[in-house]
C-alpha cells in the first residue's frame, strides 16, 4: 500500500521523459525501440511513430538505456527536476553488420517488443541477404518463421497458425493491401528496398488491431533518409529495383521502384506456345515526411503495383490477366502533450482484378474492384507509472463491385457500398516491474446486414526471473471479409463481405508463451496456441454458376480449429547469425457438402496446408572482407492430399446418346493422404565492396534447392484411353535454381 | 513450471490428435448405381456395379452386380405405380423395367429401391423429374462459324418444384466428327492426335448454366444465344439443351471439380455429391430438347 501511495505521489509531480527514437545515420524513426530506466526497472517501447513516454517519475538522476536490434546501445544519465517534462529524442547508431545486436543484459524486461506474445519482427536486411527464388521477398522469409507455413515453392501466401491467406490482415502504412502478390502468387508486393519495418502478429494481437480472424502483418515504408541523399540500384534475374531517398528542408522523402525485366527474354523466346505475348509487374513506393513543428509530423505515403499477362493458347484462345493494388495513407502525428500522442489517418486502398479469357470468340470475363476509404484516430495516453491508455476510432466505406460476363452478357453482378466502423480502448497496466497486463475491447460495426460485434482481448506477461518471460493471451476476433482464392493462382483473387444472412466469421484464441534468454544474443522462445474458427463463410466451391442466386446462397458456412506448438532458437549477435524454427501444428475445417458421408453428414478434414512438423534452419556467417555466406534448410511433413482409393464408371449420364464413358474417383475422405515429406536446401554467398569508387556494391550468387530434392506439389489423376488411371506428379522446384543479383548503393 | 507443463500437455494433445487419421466418411459399401430418366421418354435401364481398383483397367462386366431386386415407385398427379426391374440375361448388372411402357412423367417423383442379393444392404434414391419445355422460335439451320450471327432461340421455361430457376447443361454432338472438320480451338485440343481423341471431342458439354443468365420475355419465355465455344466441328451438329433435376445438378457440378478448378487446392479431390443412399453413383432425371445446326467455315 505504501508503495502504491508512493507511486501515485510520484505521478502527481508530473515528471516525465519522452521523445522520438531514430536512426542516427538516416533519421528514420525506429518502431519498438526500447527505452529503459535502469535504476527503477521501468521502460517503454516506441510506438509506430517512433514515440515513447515514461511519465510518473520523480525528480532525480536516472541511468537511461536505449536499445534496438541492429543498433548500438545508448547509455545516458539524465537529471530531472520537479515538474520537468524532458523531451529526449534519441538517435541510435547502427552497428556495422546487419546482425550485430545489442547485448541483452539481465535486466532486459518488458521492453523487447519483438518477443511479445505472437509477434515476429523481420529485418529487411535479412530479406536481402538470404537465398531467394529470383527476387528477395519479405513473404518468403516470413514463411520460415514458426507458425507460418508455405503452400508451395510457387506461392508466397502466408498460412499463419492454421489460417489461410485471407485470415491475415496485411497493412502497408496502416492501409490494407487486398492482393499482396506478384506473378500470380510467386512473390509478394513488398519491395524490400522500400520497407522499414515488418511486424507479424501471428495471433493474440491487441484491440488496436481488428478485421482479422487470425493474424496481422503490419508493414511500414521507409520514411527516407533525413541526413543525406542516398540511392540504390539492383539488377536481378527477374526484376530490377531502384530507390532514392533523402532530406528536404522540412523532413524527408523516399521513392522506390521495382519492375520485372523479362521482356528481352520473352523477345528471344519469340512467338511460341506458352510464351506470353506480354508480361510485366511493377511496384512504386513513395513516402514524404513533413516536420511541421516539433509536435507535428505529417506523413504521406503511396503505393501502386500491378501485374499484366497476355497469353495466346490453343490456337484460338487468349488470356488477358491484370490485377493490382494502389494505396494512399496520410498521417498526422500530433503531440498534445508529453503524455498524449495522437495519430490521425486517412487511408485509401484500391484493388482491381480483371481476368479475361476468349475461347473461340467466346469471352469470359470477371471484374472485381475494391475501393476502400477510411479515416481513423488513435490516441495514446501515458497516464502515469502504471497505465498506458490507447483509444481508437475508425470509420470507412467499402465499395466492392463484382461482375462476371459470359459471351459479352453480364452473368452475375454484386455491388454494395458498405460503411463500417470500429472503436477500441485498451490499457497497458504495469502493477510492478515484472508484471504487465494489457486489457482491451474492440467494438465493430458493418452496415451491410447491420452486424455489431464486441471483441474482448487480454494478455498478461510476467518475468519471474531476469531472463525468463512468461506470457498468456486470450481474445475474440471477428472478420467481415472473406478471400476467394486458389492456391495455384492469385490473379483471380477477390473479396466478399458479410451481409444480410452472412454473419462475420469469428474465433477465439488462447496462447501461452515462454521466452528465455539463454545467453547474450541467444534466445529460446516457445508458444502454444489454440484457436477456433466459427461462421466461416466461403463461396460454395461446387457452385458452377452464381447467376440468379441470392448473395447469402453463394456461401458455405463452416467452422475450424487450429492448435500448435512453436519454438524459435535464435542467435542475433556476432558473425554467426541465424535461427531454428520448429512448429508442431494441426488444423481442420468442416463445411457442409464437403467431405460428407453417404448420409450427407460432413466430417472435418485437414486443408492442404496442414502440416504436423515444420522446421526451418537459417544461418548466415560473416567471413570477413565483406564476404557473407548463408543457407536455409527446410523440412516439413508432407501436405495433405486426396488419395483416391477406388473409381467407378458411368455410361448413361452424358445427357445425350449414352456412349461416352466417364470415370469417377472415390476416396474415403477429402485429403485422406499425405505427400512425402518436404525438404530443401538453399545456399548463397554475397560479396560487398566499392564499385570504382563511386558506390558500394553487393554481388549475390545463390542456389535454390541445392541438392535437387524433387518435392511434390500435387498429383493429377487422368483416365487413359485403355481405362487405366494415370497419376501425374506435379513437382515443386525440381532442380537447383541459380539466382544472381548485383546491387549498387550510392 | 506450471506454464511449461501446460505447454507440454498441449504438445502431447497435438501429437495424440495427430496420430488419429482424419475423420472420414468410411466407405462401408462399394455399390454403384446409374440410371438417368429423361422426361417424356421411356424408363431407362439401370446399371448396378461395384467400384473398381484404381490401378486396373475398369471393365463393367467384371464389376456388375447380379441378382439384385430393383424397383421404382412413381407417384404424382398422373401416376402411382410400382415399376419392377429385371436383370438382362445378356448384360449382367443391367436392369430394365418389366411390363411398364409409360414414358417418364414430368413433375412426378420416382423412388428407387435396390436390395442386393444375399445382403441386408439397401440402396435408395429419389428424383423429381423436371417439367418438359420446348423451342418456340425456329432457330437458324445454318451459320458461319464465328460469323456475325450466333445460334439464337426462344424457349419455354422448365419448372422445377422448390426452385426459382432451372439449371441447364448444353451438349453439342457432331454428326461429322472428322479431323478436317475441327474448328481451330478443337484442332489445338486434338493436337495431331496427341491430345483428345475425335471421339472425345465429338460430344462437347458445357458446365452448368443457370436460367438467370438469359433474358426472360413478358410471356415467360427465355431468349438463348448459343456461344461459339460450344462448337468443336464444322458441319452438321445437334445441340441438346438439358434441364436438370436436383440430383443431376449436384452430381454434375461436383464431379466436374474432380478435373480441377474452383477454390479447392491442387490435389484436393472431393467425392461427387450423390443423393443415392447406400451406394455411389447417380439416380436422376432431366428434360431436354434438341436443335440441328449446320456450321460453315468462314
Amino acid at each position: 500500500m505504501l508503495c502504491f501511495v508512493s507511486q501515485v505521489g510520484l505521478a502527481q509531480q508530473g515528471v516525465s521523459i519522452s521523445g522520438f527514437v531514430t536512426d542516427a545515420e538516416t533519421g528514420e524513426s525506429l518502431i519498438a525501440a526500447n527505452v529503459f530506466i535502469e535504476d527503477i526497472l521501468r521502460g517503454a517501447s516506441t510506438n509506430a511513430s517512433g514515440y515513447y513516454a515514461i511519465p510518473g517519475l520523480s525528480a532525480g538522476q536516472y541511468r537511461l538505456r536505449c536499445t534496438y536490434v541492429g543498433y548500438q546501445t545508448m547509455h545516458r544519465v539524465v537529471t530531472l527536476t520537479d515538474g520537468e517534462l524532458l523531451r529526449l529524442n534519441i538517435a541510435l547508431e547502427p552497428t556495422t553488420t546487419a546482425f550485430d545486436e545489442v547485448v541483452v543484459t539481465g535486466e532486459q524486461t518488458l521492453e523487447d517488443e519483438a518477443r511479445n506474445l505472437g509477434v515476429a519482427a523481420l529485418n529487411t536486411e535479412t530479406v536481402k541477404l538470404l537465398p531467394a527464388v529470383f527476387e528477395p521477398d519479405v513473404f518468403r522469409i516470413l514463411q520460415l518463421l514458426p507458425g507460418v507455413t508455405a503452400a508451395s515453392d510457387y506461392s508466397s501466401g502466408l498460412y499463419v497458425r492454421g489460417g489461410n491467406p485471407g485470415q491475415t490482415n496485411i497493412l502497408l502504412d496502416r492501409t490494407k493491401i487486398y492482393n499482396p502478390s506478384h506473378v500470380f502468387g510467386f512473390f509478394s508486393t513488398f519491395n524490400p528496398d522500400a520497407i522499414k519495418d515488418v511486424r507479424l502478429f501471428k495471433g493474440g494481437f491487441p484491440a488496436s488491431y481488428g478485421g482479422s480472424l487470425g493474424s496481422v502483418l503490419d508493414v511500414t515504408n521507409k520514411d527516407g533518409n533525413r541526413r543525406e541523399r542516398h540511392g540504390g540500384l539492383s539488377l536481378g534475374m527477374l526484376a530490377s529495383r531502384a530507390i532514392i531517398e533523402g532530406p528536404h528542408p522540412k523532413g524527408s522523402y523516399m521513392f522506390a521502384v521495382r519492375r520485372s525485366t523479362l521482356e528481352p527474354l520473352l523477345n528471344v523466346l519469340g512467338d511460341r506456345e506458352g510464351i506470353p505475348d506480354r508480361f510485366y509487374f511493377y511496384d512504386l513506393n513513395a513516402k514524404v515526411n513533413l516536420d511541421l513543428t516539433q509536435d507535428d509530423i505529417l506523413t504521406v505515403s503511396a503505393y501502386r503495383g500491378a501485374d499484366l499477362l497476355e497469353l495466346g493458347i490453343l490456337g484460338d484462345a487468349e488470356l488477358d490477366l491484370r490485377y493490382g493494388n494502389a494505396t494512399f495513407t496520410g498521417n498526422w502525428t500530433h503531440l498534445f502533450s508529453e503524455k498524449l500522442l495522437s495519430v490521425f489517418t486517412i487511408t485509401n486502398a484500391r484493388y482491381f482484378s480483371t481476368p479475361t479469357a476468349v475461347f473461340a470468340g467466346t469471352e469470359i470475363r470477371q471484374e472485381n474492384r475494391i475501393y476502400d476509404t477510411s479515416i481513423r484516430a488513435d490516441l495514446q495516453y501515458y497516464s502515469g507509472a502504471r497505465n498506458d491508455w490507447e483509444l481508437g476510432l475508425w470509420a470507412g466505406q467499402f465499395i466492392a463491385p463484382l461482375r462476371t460476363f459470359f459471351d459479352k452478357t453480364q452473368a452475375f453482378s454484386w455491388r454494395r457500398k458498405i460503411r463500417y466502423a470500429s472503436v477500441y480502448v485498451q490499457d497497458t497496466f504495469k502493477p510492478s516491474h515484472n508484471w504487465q497486463v494489457k486489457a482491451g475491447v474492440r467494438a465493430s460495426f458493418l452496415q451491410e446486414g447491420r452486424h455489431y460485434r464486441i471483441e474482448p482481448r487480454l494478455s498478461v506477461e510476467h518475468h519471474p526471473w531476469e531472463r525468463v518471460r512468461l506470457q498468456a493471451a486470450v481474445g475474440r476476433y471477428y472478420q467481415y471479409l472473406t478471400l476467394v482464392t486458389n492456391e495455384t493462382f492469385s490473379g483471380f483473387d477477390f473479396w466478399l463481405t458479410s451481409a444480410e444472412g452472412v454473419a462475420p466469421a469469428y474465433g477465439d484464441q488462447f496462447i501461452l508463451g515462454a521466452k528465455l534468454t539463454l545467453a547474450p544474443g541467444l534466445t529460446l522462445d516457445s508458444e502454444v496456441y489454440y484457436r477456433t474458427m466459427r461462421d466461416l463463410f466461403e463461396p460454395d466451391p461446387f457452385l458452377s454458376d452464381a447467376a440468379g442466386f441470392e448473395y447469402a446462397d453463394l456461401f458455405l458456412f463452416g467452422k475450424g480449429w487450429a492448435r500448435g506448438f512453436e519454438v524459435l532458437l535464435q542467435r542475433n549477435q556476432g558473425r554467426l547469425f541465424g535461427f531454428v524454427a520448429y512448429t508442431l501444428g494441426k488444423t481442420e475445417r468442416t463445411f457442409p457438402t464437403i467431405n460428407t458421408n453417404n448420409e450427407g453428414i460432413a466430417a472435418g478434414y485437414p486443408p492442404k496446408y496442414d502440416r504436423l512438423h515444420d522446421v526451418n534452419a537459417v544461418v548466415s556467417y560473416d567471413l570477413g572482407r565483406r564476404w557473407e555466406v548463408s543457407a536455409i534448410f527446410s523440412y516439413a511433413t508432407g501436405q495433405a492430399l486426396t488419395e483416391p482409393t477406388a473409381r467407378y464408371h458411368l455410361y448413361l449420364t452424358d445427357l445425350t446418346i449414352g456412349e461416352v464413358e466417364t470415370a469417377v474417383l472415390v476416396s474415403p475422405s477429402l485429403n485422406n493422404g499425405r505427400l512425402p515429406a518436404y525438404h530443401r536446401l538453399d545456399v548463397g554467398v554475397r560479396k560487398g565492396g566499392r564499385f570504382f569508387g563511386i558506390a558500394d556494391y553487393q554481388l549475390s550468387l545463390q542456389a535454390i534447392n541445392a541438392y535437387s530434392r524433387r518435392n511434390i506439389w500435387f498429383i493429377v489423376y487422368d483416365v487413359e484411353e485403355d481405362g487405366r488411371i494415370d497419376k501425374t506428379v506435379v513437382p515443386q522446384i525440381p532442380i537447383p535454381l541459380p539466382n544472381l543479383s548485383f546491387t549498387l548503393t550510392f | 513450471m506450471r506454464i511449461l507443463r501446460l505447454q507440454l500437455l498441449a504438445v502431447l494433445a497435438i501429437i495424440t490428435a495427430a496420430c488419429d487419421t482424419t475423420s472420414s466418411s468410411d466407405l462401408e459399401f462399394n455399390y454403384v448405381v446409374e440410371s438417368v430418366l429423361a422426361a417424356g421418354q421411356s424408363m431407362p435401364p439401370l446399371l448396378l456395379s461395384t467400384t473398381g481398383d484404381l490401378e486396373e483397367e475398369f471393365l463393367f462386366e467384371s464389376h456388375a452386380v447380379s441378382g439384385a431386386t430393383v424397383s421404382v415407385r412413381v407417384t404424382g398427379p398422373q401416376e402411382d405405380a410400382l415399376i419392377l426391374y429385371e436383370e438382362l440375361d445378356e448384360f449382367k448388372g443391367g436392369y430394365v423395367p418389366v411390363e411398364y411402357d409409360k414414358p417418364v412423367l414430368p413433375l412426378h417423383r420416382y423412388d428407387l429401391e435396390i436390395l442386393p442379393e444375399g445382403t441386408p444392404h439397401r440402396i435408395t434414391a429419389s428424383t423429381v423429374v423436371p417439367d418438359t419445355f420446348s423451342i418456340l422460335s425456329t432457330p437458324q439451320a445454318e451459320l458461319i462459324y464465328q460469323g456475325s450471327e450466333q445460334l439464337e432461340m426462344r424457349l419455354t421455361r422448365s419448372d422445377y418444384p422448390g426452385r426459382d430457376q432451372s439449371y441447364y447443361i448444353f451438349v453439342t454432338e457432331s454428326l461429322d466428327p472428322l479431323e478436317s472438320n475441327l474448328v481451330p480451338i478443337a484442332e489445338a485440343l486434338f493436337d495431331d492426335g496427341e491430345g483428345e481423341s475425335l471421339e472425345e471431342l465429338r460430344v462437347n458439354g458445357s458446365p452448368i448454366v443457370n436460367e438467370d443468365n438469359y433474358d426472360v420475355s413478358d410471356d415467360g419465355s427465355l431468349f438463348l444465344r448459343y456461344p461459339w465455344i460450344g462448337i468443336y466441328f464444322y458441319g452438321a451438329n445437334i445441340v441438346h439443351i438439358n434441364a436438370l433435376d436436383d440430383n443431376l445438378y449436384d452430381f454434375e457440378r461436383s464431379r466436374a471439380i474432380q478435373e480441377g478448378g474452383s477454390t479447392f487446392a491442387p490435389g484436393e479431390i472431393p467425392n461427387p455429391l450423390s443423393h443415392v443412399r447406400g451406394a455411389h453413383g447417380v439416380f436422376a432425371s432431366y428434360a431436354h430438347v434438341s436443335v440441328r445446326l449446320n456450321v460453315l467455315q468462314q
